[in-house]
């Protein structure tokens, strides 16, 4: 306010105050802030102190210590009496009667309501001694902070006179030069907290100055010491702010660079029930509520006749301000910078641009997900702006003036949407208004669809390595197989029987001295071997290679047997000899017609291959004798029970069905009767040309 | 004028006794024109009267148990005689010595096909200091090129197996096809190569094509498929070899 003379208060239609002042005219207070706040005394004089007593006396201190009667219903001034006619600089409610009070080199002891004052003979008794501080310590004890040290001072029992005692004496020969200010102390802790400049520590009983290595750091002239019931002293400075202190360290520094202070010019501290630290400044109040870890400040936006705050106290809900130009009051019920914002509430919820009922919870789809709340405050004459955030997608609070937002599109996921309301002076609502969401993940991406798709993984990898294992099984199995068939194609072929009559003729040779025939047919038997026993490695081989063994073994049969049967190798000439065949095939047919068909033939037989083409793809071999025929060579067979077994061509079947099986190579047999005559048999192939 | 045959100075080198006595026998009874000059059951004996009294021909048995034929040659810096193996089953000696086109007969030995050898010395000229050479040098173990004596129309061609880009059958004989972009007509079958290069990495993947796997680039799966050589040579895989192919890959 540009001056401090009010001569007139009145308000309009709408709840706005005009106060016309002396010289400047009018001040524009909004709304309902200022009707709790009282300009209750003029004075020119600096408010040192205010006190409400026990019997909710309201005690100033000006230029002298008033006492004042207000109306309780408005709080108009009713009275007010001159309790002490100087100046006071400090006063302390001690006992539930009595109040201690120093004009700064004397204190006095008053019964709340006398007339006499008891005077504390030993402080009056030195000149230059200036109080600082009272402290009440239990109810026969004070202490007094002094220029002159601290004091310890006893009640006056039964009329007698108060008795003061020095109790720093004990300490002073530890550097204390009586320049003692403060003494912050609660009567329920043992250790007393004694500033110099700078600030020392001493403990109660002994004096013995403590450990306090910030010490030096706080050299700014100190104003006012108080302590909450942390344990923190809380002090305060003419220039550099507010120092918290606990466990002998600096905690805490407020100062107005960071806006914890209206300024840091520092006059006066105020610790309420709720250990709120109320900080008298040069540009308003403070208030550090550090228990809830909230600052706000009080100016006179809010009402104040000044911000030059020079004294403060707070009795129940009203806050008394002692200011350069007079004394306030105001109920911190009223003050809007004390009160968060109105509740918020959400009103309209939309999904997909579509009302549904307010819920606190909301369960959506996958393309459920643009959505769109409205909110609002209960309706208050001012301002509101909005924060909001979509928790879990980002924690982040984003702002707006608007009391409405649209969020479009968001993923799958569980969020929590959380609006609070803001007022003008920054300050958020209690309570935040929240709904939770859940956007269900599009169902081929559902947790039963993840299982679904686990399981198929599971089954196709399980399905492959079985059939990976098949496979190898199979391979193995026909491996062996193919082993087998090598060695049954072998023992086909070198048959004891062949082997046995071959070495026999040998002997024959050497008995009748035929030496070349003998080596002759020997080299050629031995070729015979080798050829089987390498051949029979394979499972395919040229037809070169196949007639050249067969017509080996054949040689060896006519040698053998002297020519019982003629050979006749007939072969077409678009056969080439390159054409792969199956080992086995050729060598136990021959061996049959001749073994079987010729051999058991009274006259000279003959044998004959013919080997053609049917087409490309096809070479067929006829094998063909003119013997004994099958059916005669079985009845054969059973008169002379003969001892070496028809195996061969039971091998070749069975060779046979493992390459059809196995390497796809079908190979057609055809066994004829010879009709013509009766005798003989034909053996007719057909094999794929590859 | 009567004929002058050649006299041949032989010496036999073989650890069995009626084998050395078998041969001894043909040779003296069929082959008029020889003489034996010494009979060894071991190299070493054998190595130091070689040295003494050098022969035409030495008939070598392969397999002895105190040092094979091969370990005998490898002795001599300079080989100035015929060498005729004779060998009964052994693969692997087989298969060096038709690497190298030497002369060899098989074990039980047939007088044919010792006349046939002393046909084939009278007749042919033989480059033998070469194939001796290819036959040692496939056979140290660990030789690093190995060379192959390649029979051709007119003698023998020697050739790097590594230069060998794959073998075309043409009948009885066979082509190879080399990365020089050379063609060469060998006398022998392409069911003979495939024996021969068993245990290299040839494959055959065809009746008419073995290739080397060395210079294969791409096989592209088919029925039988068929496979891109060095220089975007394509040739088809048949049905039946295509797993012999496969199997042969995954062995490298």
């Amino acid at each position: 306010m540009p001056n401090n003379y009010i001569y007139d208060i009145d308000g309009d239609k709408e709840g706005n105050v005009y106060v016309g002042t002396y010289q400047g005219g009018i001040s524009h207070f909004r709304g309902k802030e200022i009707i709790d706040v009282h300009h209750i005394i003029d004075s020119k004089a600096e408010m040192y102190d205010i006190l409400v007593s026990h019997d909710q006396s309201l005690y100033v201190s000006l230029e002298k210590l008033y006492k004042l009667d207000l109306n309780p219903r408005t709080n108009k001034l009713k009275e007010k009496r001159i309790v002490y006619n100087s100046q006071v600089k400090r006063m302390s409610q001690i006992k539930p009667n009595f109040m201690s009070f120093t004009n700064g080199s004397s204190v006095y002891i008053w019964e709340l309501g006398q007339d006499s004052m008891y005077l504390y003979p030993t402080l009056y008794s030195h000149n230059n001694v200036k109080a600082y501080n009272i402290l009440y310590k239990n109810d026969y004890e004070l202490y007094i902070g002094t220029t002159n040290g601290v004091y310890n001072l006893l009640f006056p029992i039964n009329d007698d006179l108060p008795k003061t005692q020095k109790v720093t004496k004990r300490g002073e020969d530890l550097a204390l030069k009586s320049n003692i200010r403060y003494v912050v102390d609660k009567k329920i802790t043992k250790k007393q907290y004694f500033n110099l400049i700078p600030i020392d520590i001493f403990e109660e009983d002994t004096y013995k100055k403590e450990i306090f290595k910030d010490s030096t750091s706080i050299d700014y002239y100190i104003s006012d010491m108080q302590k909450t019931s942390d344990g923190s002293i809380w002090i305060s400075t003419y220039k550099n702010g507010v120092y918290r202190i606990k466990d002998h360290k600096i905690i805490k520094h407020y100062t107005e660079s960071i806006k914890e202070l209206t300024s840091n010019l520092c006059n006066r501290l105020f610790i309420d029930k709720q250990d709120r630290v109320w900080v008298a400044t040069m540009r308003g109040i403070s208030l550090i509520d550090y228990p809830r870890g909230m600052i706000r400040k009080i100016t006179t936006d809010d009402g104040l006749v000044s911000n030059h705050i020079t004294s403060i106290f707070k009795h129940d809900s009203l806050i008394y301000v002692g200011t350069s130009e007079g004394l306030n009051i105001l109920d911190e019920k009223s003050v809007s910078s004390l009160n968060s914002a109105p509740p918020i509430l959400i009103e309209e919820v939309k999904i997909n641009e579509k009302n549904v009922p307010l819920k606190g919870q909301y369960k959506l789809k996958h393309n459920e997900n643009s959505l769109y709340f409205k909110f609002n405050s209960i309706s208050y004459n001012q301002k509101i702006t909005y924060k909001y955030r979509i928790k879990n997608l980002d924690d982040k609070w984003l702002y707006t003036k608007d009391n409405y937002i649209r969020i479009p599109k968001i993923p799958k996921g569980k969020y929590v949407f959380e609006v609070k309301s803001i007022n003008k002076d920054g300050l958020e609502s209690l309570e935040k208004a929240q709904v939770f969401l859940q956007i269900k993940p599009h169902i081929l991406y559902s947790f039963w669809a993840y299982l679904t798709y686990a399981i198929l993984l599971i089954l196709s990898v399980l399905a492959f390595v079985y059939f990976n294992i098949k496979r190898v099984r199979d391979k193995e199995q026909l491996n062996t197989q193919m082993a087998e068939l090598e060695i049954k194609a072998l023992q086909s072929q070198m048959n004891p029987h062949f082997v046995f009559n071959s070495m026999n003729a040998i002997q024959a040779y050497i008995f009748k001295n035929e030496t070349e025939k003998a080596s002759s047919y020997l080299s050629d038997f031995s070729t015979l071997i080798r050829s089987f026993l390498e051949l029979s490695r394979k499972t395919f081989i040229s037809l070169g290679q196949s007639l050249e063994a067969v017509q080996l073994y054949i040689k060896l049969e006519q040698m053998r047997t002297e020519d019982k049967f003629d050979f006749v190798l007939d072969i077409a000439p678009d056969v080439e000899m390159d054409i792969e065949i199956p080992t086995i095939v050729l060598q136990p047919f021959v061996e049959n017609a001749i073994v079987h068909g010729l051999l058991n033939k009274k006259e000279k037989g003959i044998l004959r291959i013919i080997l053609q083409k049917k087409n490309e793809y096809n070479l067929i071999i006829r094998i063909e004798d003119n013997g004994i025929g099958r059916e005669a060579s079985k009845a054969l067979k059973q008169n002379k029970q003969r001892k070496h077994p028809s195996r061969g061509m039971q091998i070749v079947e069975e060779h046979l069905n493992v390459l059809s099986k196995n390497k796809d190579y079908n190979l057609q047999i055809d066994i004829i009767d010879n009709v013509l005559d009766g005798s003989g048999t034909i053996v007719i192939m057909n094999l794929p040309i590859d | 004028m009567e004929k002058l045959l050649q006299q041949h100075k032989v010496y036999i080198v073989d650890d069995e006794q009626k084998s050395r006595e078998a041969l001894v026998h043909i040779l003296e009874k069929y082959c008029p024109n020889v003489q034996i000059i010494g009979v060894s059951s071991n190299i070493d004996d054998a190595f130091q009267n070689i040295n003494i009294n050098t022969p035409d021909i030495l008939f070598l048995d392969v397999e002895m148990p105190n040092g094979s034929g091969f370990d005998l040659l490898a002795k001599f810096d300079k080989i100035p005689f015929s060498v005729v193996f004779v060998t009964g089953f052994d693969k692997y000696a087989m298969q060096a010595i038709k690497f190298s086109c030497l002369d060899y007969i098989l074990k039980p030995i047939s007088i044919k096909d010792v006349m046939e050898i002393f046909e084939k010395i009278d007749n042919l000229p033989i480059k033998k200091e070469q194939k001796i050479e290819t036959l040692l040098n496939n056979f140290q173990a660990n030789a690093t090129r190995h060379k192959i004596g390649i029979p051709v129309g007119d003698g023998y061609e020697f050739l790097g197996i590594d230069d060998i880009i794959y073998l075309e059958a043409e009948g009885n004989y066979t082509n190879l096809f080399l990365n020089n972009n050379k063609k060469v007509l060998s006398t022998r079958t392409l069911g003979d190569y495939e024996t021969i290069f068993e245990n290299y990495p040839f494959v055959r993947i065809h009746r008419k094509h073995i290739i080397n796997l060395n210079y294969l680039s791409k096989y592209y799966r088919g029925d039988g498929g068929y496979v891109l050589l060095y220089n975007n040579i394509q040739l088809d895989v048949s049905r039946r070899k295509k797993e012999n192919l496969l199997n042969k890959i995954n062995a490298i």
